[in-house]
């Protein structure tokens, strides 16, 4: 499924004096099948562009182009069919947890699959399993999602949009206050999804998450796209304009090669590919 | 929300904006009684509404408030005086002070009924102007300063009328943050499916529901972590506390209390003891040509 | 003079289930303790029954020699402050002014005396420029330096942070940790107690506790928990990166000797 942004604008308040102009003149391709992970600093222009993947905003000008749906800024060229959008393109929002609301864990969960035309019994069906891949067990199907842990409501959250099987997954910081542990399970459930053949894409201002996971990095400034480049090719470059910190591993390495150790900083995933690269580089006795 | 413009608080250096609010307060209402009195003839009634008007045309632009705003806040009344007019027409006085209008369909039509009408819709509108010129000078929080103070007498028979005064604050404090949840979780919910704008009247219920109890929730959740932290910080509704934003009242607002004060009086005064300026001062018979 | 002495605190939030398990520690003056442990090992509630939100506690609590009873609550209460996760749901003023006031207000300072306190604690926390902002109008690390400033007003002994980055973004958060530093180094007598989940922020403190199903299982300064590489995994903390380094480089034969402990002793050691 194609995703493209063509000179696409967007401007809040349009001619008031709140006027704030979002995004600037973004052209744009994501790749289907891929993790991508949208970085930039609070403010750059994230949110308002993953709002033009599922029609929750109209371009001001230019048009987003996701699979068939056209999502233009002249409303002659909208393609109309928004619902059936939004049932490939699926979006979790930053703390999703405030979205639960039904009297069960699994009617909450079963809630999208019904708006999307789903009878009750399938859409429960389709509820259960995406309940199963977050990894919450049948006893927590009939319980109320407000006496669950936070980050228990958390993975209720998720499987609700996992439930309604999309093509693209659209992730906002799915770990921001959670404690290592679990943000490394999220991260991994997300792995798990994108290796079935998902598009993964995970704002973040995580640059561990990036270089652990990542295989395209779209870096935003300003509203515009700055970079769009492998994670690799991203940490190679100097990060400070655009608030980005770098991931520790790189750090250490860079500080390393200034000393003139010589690490190879291609395949550095996690800290055990860096111990092997300083020992290769180290001749040590 | 900024179309929301009745009512809101607009910013400028007026000398109403710098007005104690208390003072305001005290004004309007008194203004406001001024604007009620009955008079005794449809001439001094028309005498007298000038002198309102003129009056509060003058407050108005004080305040600075935009023509606009002014205009859609009258809206509203056009209907209802259509809908006065029509029963005073139909249900006429039998002491007519003024002569017949026209005859529509062997039906008689007195002047009297417009005038009715007429006097309602001077006096709404003239509360309504009079009301926009308090919210539109006074902030929100000062107008609760000025309510708490009002109400500090009621302490002395029980009403706790500082924890009243808190809450409004806190509520005024958290209107746009509760507006931000709101976003929040349409947003949430629509990327779920839910359209909150079409759809018959099921799932509209079903997308109202999605809605509200997130935001109840939530909500709850901030008033407890509020509490709390107020808590921690030493807040006890019962006790004494002492206050940062300190009301002053200044000659400017002596001044125009008593001259508020006055009008009202003035107005009182002409009601009471049935003056009819026409007739004492002009000579005039009663009958219009 | 130990400022908090908890000894074999045990609680309950329904009588059954218990949140906090015998826990025994205690802070010294001047020093910076992290207490660390997953979401649901009881740090908030422990936070809480420190605050004095959670009465009803078993064992012993002492903040500043004092015990905390109900009678104690409110003059204990101001000679610490607390700043809690949710950086709005602690905003009770409509501008940063108010807000900071609003402590001032409940101690019954004086009012001609609050606007010059106001001012020097805004510009304490670099938020003098912000003065008269809404909340609405901040970031969520703005607004926690302003529960910041509005507790540093009151002048306290003992801060507790309940949390006080985990909704920040990497910005907020370092602003944060770097005010705390500052204010430190300003005031060596000031305790502060960091409530986190944080491994990274926990390595800088001086004192790390851990928390485990509501249990204390391990204590000691940074280098001493952190070496316990499997336990922290086990209950689903992790390490901080610079201990994760030097196991993983002790795992590839490289010994890293003691007196490294930290990143740049570190390079140093290897680029020798």
């Amino acid at each position: 499924m194609p995703i493209n942004f063509s000179n696409v604008f967007y401007v809040y308040n349009p001619k008031s004096p709140f006027q704030y102009e979002a995004l600037r003149n973004v052209n744009l391709t994501l790749d289907e099948g891929k993790f991508i992970a949208l970085v930039g600093r609070t403010g750059s222009g994230k949110s308002t562009l993953i709002s033009h993947l599922n029609a929750l905003l109209h371009p001001t000008s230019g048009e987003v182009v996701i699979d068939d749906f056209i999502n233009a800024a002249d409303k002659r060229k909208r393609s109309r069919d928004v619902r059936g959008l939004r049932k490939k393109v699926g979006l979790v929002f930053q703390f999703p947890e405030y979205q639960l609301f039904e009297e069960t864990v699994e009617k909450d969960v079963a809630f999208g699959p019904k708006n999307f035309g789903l009878g009750n019994q399938e859409a429960l069906k389709q509820a259960h399993e995406a309940l199963q891949v977050v990894g919450l067990d049948p006893t927590f199907y009939e319980r109320s999602p407000f006496e669950l842990s936070g980050g228990e409501k958390r993975k209720v959250a998720i499987a609700g949009i996992l439930a309604i099987r999309p093509t693209v997954l659209i992730v906002d910081e799915p770990t921001a206050g959670l404690d290592p542990r679990a943000a490394e399970e999220t991260m991994a459930l997300f792995q798990k999804i994108h290796s079935e053949g998902t598009t993964i894409i995970l704002v973040t201002h995580d640059m561990n998450l990036v270089l652990h996971y990542a295989e395209d990095v779209v870096v935003m400034e300003n509203g515009e796209i700055a970079l769009h480049c492998t994670p690799g090719e991203l940490f190679g470059r100097d990060l400070s304009p655009y608030s980005l910190e770098v991931p520790d591993i790189y750090r250490f390495a860079r500080d390393l090669q200034r000393f003139g150790l010589k690490i190879d900083t291609s395949k550095l995933h996690g800290v055990e590919d860096l111990a092997l690269a300083i020992k290769e580089a180290y001749p040590h006795e | 929300m900024n179309s929301f413009a009745m009512g809101r608080y607009i910013p400028y250096h007026s000398f109403l904006h710098k007005m104690d609010p208390r003072a305001k307060i005290f004004c309007l209402i008194v203004l406001m009684v001024a604007v009620f009195m009955p008079f005794v003839s449809w001439q001094m009634v028309a005498v007298m509404a000038g002198v309102a008007f003129l009056l509060i045309s003058g407050l108005l632009l004080a305040s600075h408030m935009s023509i606009l705003q002014l205009l859609s806040s009258l809206k509203s009344l056009w209907l209802m005086i259509v809908f006065l007019l029509i029963i005073y027409i139909l249900t006429p006085r039998s002491n007519h002070s003024l002569p017949v209008a026209f005859v529509m369909w062997n039906y008689t039509v007195y002047w009297d009924s417009f005038a009715e009408a007429g006097r309602i819709l001077i006096r709404l509108m003239l509360m309504i102007e009079l009301s926009l010129i308090l919210t539109a000078t006074t902030k929100p929080l000062d107008l609760t300063f000025a309510l708490e103070w009002y109400l500090t007498p009621l302490k002395w028979i029980g009403f706790p009328s500082h924890v009243v005064a808190m809450t409004i604050t806190l509520a005024l404090r958290f209107i746009p943050t509760i507006l931000e949840d709101v976003n929040r979780i349409m947003k949430a919910q629509s990327s779920r499916g839910v359209d909150f704008e079409h759809g018959k009247l099921g799932a509209k219920f079903r997308a109202v529901i999605s809605l509200i109890v997130p935001l109840f929730v939530s909500s709850f959740i901030r008033s407890d972590e509020l509490a709390n932290a107020m808590e921690c910080r030493g807040y006890d509704p019962k006790a004494k506390r002492t206050r940062y934003r300190q009301l002053h009242f200044s000659w400017l607002d002596l001044l125009w209390t008593l001259l508020a004060s006055g009008i009202a009086v003035l107005f009182i005064y002409v009601s009471v003891v049935h003056f009819d300026g026409f007739v004492s001062w002009f000579h005039l018979e009663t009958n219009l040509v | 003079m130990k400022i908090i002495e908890v000894d074999k605190l045990s609680y309950s939030y329904d009588g059954k289930n218990p949140a906090l398990r015998d826990i025994s520690f205690s802070v010294e003056e001047g020093k910076y303790v992290a207490l660390i442990g997953h979401n649901g090992s009881g740090k908030s509630t422990l936070a809480k029954v420190l605050a004095g939100l959670n009465g009803g506690f078993f064992g012993s609590v002492k903040l500043f020699g004092q015990d905390l009873t109900n009678d104690s609550l409110f003059s204990l209460r101001s000679r610490m402050g607390l700043v809690f996760q949710n950086p709005d749901n602690q905003f009770v003023g409509a501008s940063v002014r108010d807000d900071i006031a609003f402590g001032l207000e409940n101690r019954q300072v004086p009012s001609q005396e609050m606007e010059g306190v106001i001012n020097q604690y805004a510009k304490e926390v670099g938020m003098e420029a912000f003065l008269d902002s809404a909340p609405e109008n901040l970031s969520g690390g703005q607004k926690q330096r302003v529960a910041i400033a509005g507790v540093l007003a009151m002048k306290p002994d003992l801060v507790i942070y309940d949390e006080a980055t985990s909704m920040l973004d990497p910005v907020g958060k370092k602003d944060i940790l770097d005010l705390t530093f500052k204010l430190r180094q300003k005031n060596p007598k000031l305790t502060v107690l960091s409530i986190t989940h944080d491994v990274e922020e926990a390595s800088h403190a001086d004192e790390v506790l851990v928390l485990n199903e509501g249990r204390l299982t391990l204590q000691g300064t940074p280098k001493e928990v952190f070496s316990h590489e499997k336990e922290l995994n086990d209950i689903r903390l992790g390490c901080p990166f610079f201990v994760a380094l030097v196991n993983a480089l002790k795992r590839q034969g490289i010994a890293v000797p003691d007196w490294v402990s930290t990143e740049k002793e570190l390079e140093e050691f290897l680029c020798r």
